[in-house]
């Protein structure tokens, strides 16, 4: 009976504290996903860059410009985007960095100047109306900042930053490509090999 | 009156500039156009990156007038920052390529290379090459491939290239870590004219065996790598031949 009596005691005692705190513990991980859904909307199928021939008009206008960008310098797309930016909202980043140079450089550039630049413009623009639903979280200045210091690094360098812009369309389509899609083949670990299994 | 004070001028010139200095002022002069004129013949022509399976190396073309005694010296950096890197082991070099594989191994960087080079004395300015990333501008090797005769089929293994990466253990990475690649392979039915090869698998496969083949009937086979994210093969292996059983 006082087997019987300790056990029961056991299980009141596991009802009343344990169990409150199992289940405040299991609404825990659906209410982290509510504090960060931007990794949902900001995230882009592989497909929009499986395309080679989007990528290849890309690279190929991006090669154009560069010959008369001498500059090794300045660079507009890079690293110093990520400052201070989470990993999960470097998708909302590198979607108003498009946004930018879409709107601010590749739209009022002379077409005759450089072939199919409207082409490739309207393909950014995809991808950037795709990720509207695509929210930052956390602090908006560090963003705003880098993002600032971009802009004026291109305001700067006057008609040579724009077609610097351009000359980094290739930086910018796999900078693009590394943030919003899952992330691409890394220098490896054992899984590499039964990756490719179907 | 006038012949006079030029005759003083004159001999207060000679007095004051003796004929040696004079002599000197004029070999410099002629000197310093030489060099330039040296500089710029000696510059280093065509810089360029060449990448196969990601083993970058820097290239370049002896300036025009580079004969004789030269060597060159060369220098990286990723693209954005200010300061260039001297490569310590094409520091005074006299051949006219650089590994920089290990320099550019972030391979979704952009790089630039850049060599100067030095002759009796005078240096050349600097030749910079355009912008390189590895990621997207190395050429592929084909697969290698082992072919083994089986009854009325052939049976091939491929294997992808390997990078020049290597794992913690210190096993190479190959490149299908770097790529989705797809292995292509060919028959070529007749074998003098290797122009008519036919399509005989697509895929990621490692092993591939061909069927439905003639006993006793000489086969060829090559195989090639294709990129589909950049619409790019790679150039096509030796031809293999066997006889299926």
């Amino acid at each position: 009976l006082q087997n019987w009596m300790r056990c029961s005691l056991a299980w009141i005692f596991f009802c009343c504290c344990c169990l409150p705190l199992l289940l405040l513990a299991l609404p825990m991980p659906p209410k982290r996903a509510g504090v960060a859904p931007a990794s949902d909307s900001c995230r882009l199928r592989k497909i929009n860059f499986q395309q080679a021939y989007i990528r290849n008009r890309t690279y190929t206008l991006a090669k154009l410009a560069r010959l008369s960008d001498q500059d090794t310098d300045n660079r507009l797309i890079g690293q110093q985007l990520y400052i201070n930016v989470q990993e999960t909202n470097r998708c909302y980043v590198m979607k108003k960095v498009v946004k930018i140079i879409v709107d601010e450089v590749l739209l009022p550039a002379p077409k005759n100047y450089y072939p199919h630049i409207h082409e490739v413009a309207q393909f950014l623009a995809a991808l950037t109306t795709e990720l509207s639903g695509c929210k930052f979280s956390g602090h908006r200045e560090h963003i705003e900042r880098n993002l600032e210091q971009m802009r004026d690094k291109i305001k700067q360098l006057g008609q040579s930053g724009k077609n610097k812009a351009i000359g980094e369309l290739d930086l910018l389509f796999d900078y693009m490509e590394n943030a919003c899609t899952e992330a691409p083949k890394r220098t490896v670990t054992a899984k590499g090999g039964n990756k490719k299994k179907n | 009156m006038l012949s006079v004070h030029a005759a003083v001028l004159l001999t207060l010139l000679i007095k004051h500039y003796p004929l040696y200095l004079l002599i000197n002022l004029l070999w410099t002069g002629a000197t310093v156009s030489g060099h330039r004129e040296l500089q710029r013949l000696i510059k280093p022509l065509k810089v360029e990156f060449h990448a196969l399976n990601l083993n970058s190396t820097l290239h370049w073309q002896p300036g025009s007038d580079a004969a004789g005694d030269i060597t060159y010296f060369v220098q990286y950096k990723v693209y954005g920052q200010n300061l260039w890197k001297n490569k310590e082991e094409c520091w005074g070099i006299r051949e006219v390529f650089c590994d920089l594989t290990h320099e550019t191994s972030d391979i979704r960087e952009p790089y630039y290379g850049r060599v100067k080079s030095v002759s009796a004395g005078v240096h050349s300015d600097w030749n910079t090459s355009s912008r390189f990333t590895p990621w997207r501008e190395t050429k592929i090797g084909p697969p290698s491939l082992k072919v083994t005769p089986r009854n009325k089929s052939i049976q091939l293994k491929l294997r992808a290239p390997n990078s020049p990466y290597k794992r913690r253990r210190g096993s190479k990475i190959p490149m299908t870590n770097y790529y989705d690649l797809l292995y292509r392979v060919f028959l070529i039915s007749n074998m003098l004219d290797e122009k008519q090869k036919i399509l005989m698998y697509e895929g990621t496969d490692k092993v591939v065996k061909i069927e439905d083949l003639k006993s006793e009937v000489s086969y060829c086979i090559v195989v090639e790598t294709y990129l589909p994210m950049l619409d790019r093969s790679s150039a096509c292996s030796s031809k293999i031949c066997t006889v299926p059983l």
